[in-house]
């Protein structure tokens, strides 16, 4: 039995998580020692209790562990343990690293730059679009970008890079097999093709809601400098950047309106010291990156499309409020907005609410 | 001596003779009423010898059998008494029978002799013109209503007294001038409501037009307090004039219900129906063992409005597909079926989740599974059903002070009128009324767009992800628009603004 099968089978024994392996670690050298370990020396550890012993001994069954690793394989879902050399370089610094990850498609690459983009999943459109925006200028520019599959920021980060042909990496919260939330499965499949899926859980191991915040460490952990793009107070996303910042990556943040609740954890982070970004170009001047200018946006608007143009910003606005500003009639205004819309440059955040497309 | 009574009831909507016939013979003293009875016409018998006696006549002791015939035909009702007491009158030789076989009689008595009114009158009366019966008596409350049967001559009675001397000839009824429906609309002056009391909004009211001019149903979305029950309250204010065929239908249909004087002022009202949203589905449909008319009858030829679309009774939601589809609904019961008429407009409003504020997140208090579940408490089929949705938005706050008067609901009207018109010479030989009910060829013969609108229409379909239903829902909504604007072709403008009015499928709030 080689190495890493046996940090698989580490990282895999029900009821075993991150803290009990550094105890085991700790009186053992490595895993393979654990698993021949006498069951008397097992027991014999005081700081572990002996229902987790128990899980460790009923757990040592060799064929059973080779037939779950080669599921693995059949699924073309990789685990490479801390001690491979594939092994992200960025975790290795964590104070509690995983000790094995699994993947699906590829890694962040470690000479290239990484970018987390996360925020609120009940998040406004604003923070939707802003999300989107930057990943897809982010990608142009050759960075990867990180998420965590969550609804909202998360998603638009990945679904925005992904539509640059870019790649994007989601930390998942539980197995590696599974899409959570599964409304999300089209990006999850793209991904494994454009990026990667990574977890530090094997198959099957449900989406409990404590291990969300044990992912954001990995999140923060594979990346180099965090955008946070909508979070309450005291939300998720500023446990990871928390995290981050114990880390020492660089954290960017979004600014919101004064009174936007989804805004004041960002609007506090920029109080704390978090750079301020409003362009995707201020997070990469920060790395001595070069903007590369999309040039698609060379879309010639009349002057009323100009004009209706000049009246959406990321906020939903409706049809009669248009009007209302351009001084035009609905009947005007509408053809205008279909026309705008089939241009690409404005969409409908909700129905008959426009946003500018980014 | 034995007498016979013509007299009618109700079955559905549809008016029926039924016989009523007495005879009074010598033998031991006795009296019944046969003829397959509901309840309150058994006890008619008390009803009619204290009336008859308090008239001032005599019962003798004799051996008294009444029947209604036919006999396997189930009645219901009070409207029997009178005929019944007439009957019984003529068999004691109070009342000739020769002069009785003209009349038609219908009424309900008090034990003083008074007649009170009944319940569908006008489908009876309708129903004793076509058998050649030329008079009928019926109570003098009822008469209003059973004068817009037009060539019958229709005496109201107060008491039993006056039928008989009605009938005797002793009396000749009053020469009434015979009501007419004329065809006039709703007077904007005298209405209370108009839609220029809603400041802003003109999309939605824009909407609305649209709605009526094509017969389109429709679903309003927002917030709460955006004023979409204020808007829906002041469609009756927009929608053409009854036609007189149209009026006699409602008639028939509210004379049935025995709910006449809601729909009557001075002329046929066109219904507003606005059930509560607990309304089961039976009273959405009509029920009981004789069926009588549910809420989707009641407003036939006017409009039928869901406020709190999302909270209704599934299953009173889903009776709603086959009248949708077919303009009427078929109620079976083990004697028979029945066909009730339901063309109406639809219009439901609801709110987009269960707080109401998405998708202003600034208030919304939902997850994006609670805003899921809200819509799709709305079934697709039921969704489909719907041609133009719209969204009601917060009332801007500037104009709403300003109060920035919006289109009148008479300018409103007028452009409404003239697009029915349009559709009526359009479709005259097609035997529909409005854009709405279009279908197959017939979209591909009067919708197709100019080639602006093609151009458009193409472009739209290819990158909005409509499905093929879409797609003619938005060519028969554009046509009605071209419609509006008096324009025989389609163009590219009408088509971009029947796109903004298409109705939302399940991917509402995909994005969240």
């Amino acid at each position: 039995m080689n190495m890493e099968l046996y940090w698989f089978w580490l990282c895999t024994i029900p009821g075993i998580g991150i803290k009990t392996i550094e105890k085991l670690l700790n009186y053992f050298k490595t895993p393979r020692d654990i698993f021949n370990a006498a069951s008397e020396r097992l027991e014999s550890i005081q700081e572990i209790d002996n229902l987790k012993t128990a899980a460790i001994l009923k757990s040592r069954d060799i064929s059973k562990l080779q037939r779950e690793y080669d599921k693995l394989i059949d699924r073309k879902i990789h685990f490479i343990s801390c001690e491979s050399a594939e092994f992200p370089q960025r975790l290795t610094h964590l104070p509690d690293m995983p000790r094995g990850i699994f993947y699906q498609g590829k890694l962040p690459e470690a000479n290239r730059l990484s970018i987390a983009i996360i925020g609120a999943r009940n998040c406004t459109s604003y923070g939707r679009e802003m999300a989107g925006g930057f990943a897809k200028q982010l990608a142009a520019s050759d960075i990867q970008v990180i998420g965590g599959l969550a609804r909202g920021v998360d998603v638009s980060a990945h679904k925005g890079a992904l539509l640059n042909g870019g790649d994007t990496f989601a930390v998942l919260g539980c197995g590696i097999n599974y899409c959570y939330p599964r409304e999300h499965i089209e990006v999850f499949e793209k991904m494994k093709s454009a990026g990667g899926i990574i977890s530090e859980y094997g198959l099957g191991v449900s989406p409990d809601a404590w291990r969300f915040p044990m992912r954001n460490r990995i999140i923060s952990g594979l990346s180099d400098g965090i955008f946070i793009v909508e979070a309450r107070d005291r939300s998720g996303a500023l446990i990871t950047a928390h995290m981050g910042l114990e880390q020492g990556k660089d954290i960017f943040a979004l600014p919101g309106r004064a009174f936007d609740a989804l805004s004041e954890g960002c609007n506090n982070l920029i109080k704390a010291g978090a750079k301020m970004v409003t362009k995707p170009e201020e997070i990469l001047e920060e790395y001595q990156i070069k903007f590369k200018k999309n040039k698609k946006n060379q879309i010639i608007l009349d002057k009323f499309e100009e004009l209706v143009y000049s009246s959406l910003c990321l906020i939903p606005k409706n049809i009669d409020d248009v009007a209302d500003e351009v001084r035009l009639s609905i009947s005007q205004v509408i053809p205008i907005l279909l026309r705008l819309e089939l241009k690409g440059c404005i969409k409908q955040a909700a129905r008959n609410q426009y946003i500018i497309n980014l | 001596m034995y007498s016979k009574v013509t007299s009618g009831a109700v079955y559905g909507i549809e008016g029926r003779i039924i016989h009523v016939e007495a005879d009074i013979s010598d033998g031991f003293p006795s009296y019944s009423l046969v003829g397959y009875l509901a309840s309150e016409v058994k006890e008619a018998k008390e009803r009619v010898t204290t009336s008859i006696r308090n008239s001032g006549f005599k019962i003798p002791s004799k051996r008294i059998i009444i029947n209604l015939s036919p006999a396997n035909l189930r009645k219901q009702g009070t409207l029997f008494d009178l005929p019944i007491a007439i009957s019984i009158l003529s068999s004691l030789g109070f009342i000739s029978g020769r002069n009785l076989c003209n009349f038609v009689i219908v009424g309900e008595l008090g034990l003083d002799g008074e007649v009170a009114p009944v319940n569908g009158i006008l489908p009876i009366i309708n129903m004793a013109l076509k058998h050649g019966f030329r008079a009928c008596i019926v109570p003098s409350g009822n008469v209003r209503e059973g004068m817009l049967a037009g060539d019958a001559r229709v005496i109201g009675v107060k008491n039993l007294t006056e039928a008989i001397e009605y009938i005797n000839g002793n009396r000749q009824p009053a020469v009434r001038q015979s009501q007419t429906i004329q065809s006039s609309t709703y007077d904007t002056v005298g209405f209370e409501a108009d839609f220029d009391e809603i400041y802003g909004q003109e999309l939605l009211k824009r909407s609305i037009e649209i709605a009526v001019a094509g017969r389109h149903h429709m679903l309003i979305m927002g917030p709460p307090g955006a004023g979409k029950t204020m808007a829906v309250k002041r469609i009756p204010t927009v929608m053409p004039a009854l036609t007189r065929e149209e009026a006699l239908e409602v008639a028939s249909i509210y004379s049935v219900k025995g709910k006449f004087d809601e729909i009557w002022e001075g002329d046929i009202k066109r219904p507003v129906r606005q059930p509560h949203h607990s309304v089961t589905d039976k009273a959405m449909a009509g029920g009981g063992l004789i069926p009588k008319p549910g809420e989707i009858t009641l407003s036939h030829n006017g409009l039928l409005f869901l406020d709190e679309l999302g909270e209704f009774n599934a299953q009173a939601l889903e009776i709603l597909r086959q009248p949708l589809e077919d303009k009427k609904i078929m109620i079976s019961r083990t004697h028979g079926d029945y066909i009730f008429p339901a063309d109406f407009l639809l219009v439901a409003a609801m709110n987009p989740c269960k707080c109401g504020h998405y998708p202003d997140k600034t208030k919304c208090t939902c997850t994006p599974g609670q805003i899921r579940r809200y819509l799709s408490s709305i079934s697709q089929p039921l969704l489909d059903r719907f041609d133009l949705c719209t969204e009601a938005s917060k009332p801007d706050g500037q104009k709403f002070i300003r109060r920035e008067k919006g289109r009148s609901s008479l300018t409103m009207r007028r452009c409404i009128e003239a697009a029915v018109r349009r559709q009526k010479s359009r479709y005259k030989h097609e035997g529909i009324y409005f854009n709405a009910q279009l279908s197959g060829k017939a979209i591909d013969t009067y919708c197709m767009p100019d080639a602006d609108g093609q151009k458009l229409l193409n472009e739209a379909f290819e990158k909005m992800n409509f499905s093929a239903r879409a797609y003619y829902k938005i060519l028969k909504v554009a046509r009605t628009i071209a419609d509006l604007e008096e324009s025989d072709t389609v163009s590219g403008q009408h088509i971009s603004e029947a796109i903004c009015y298409r109705v939302l499928d399940h991917k509402y709030g995909e994005d969240l």
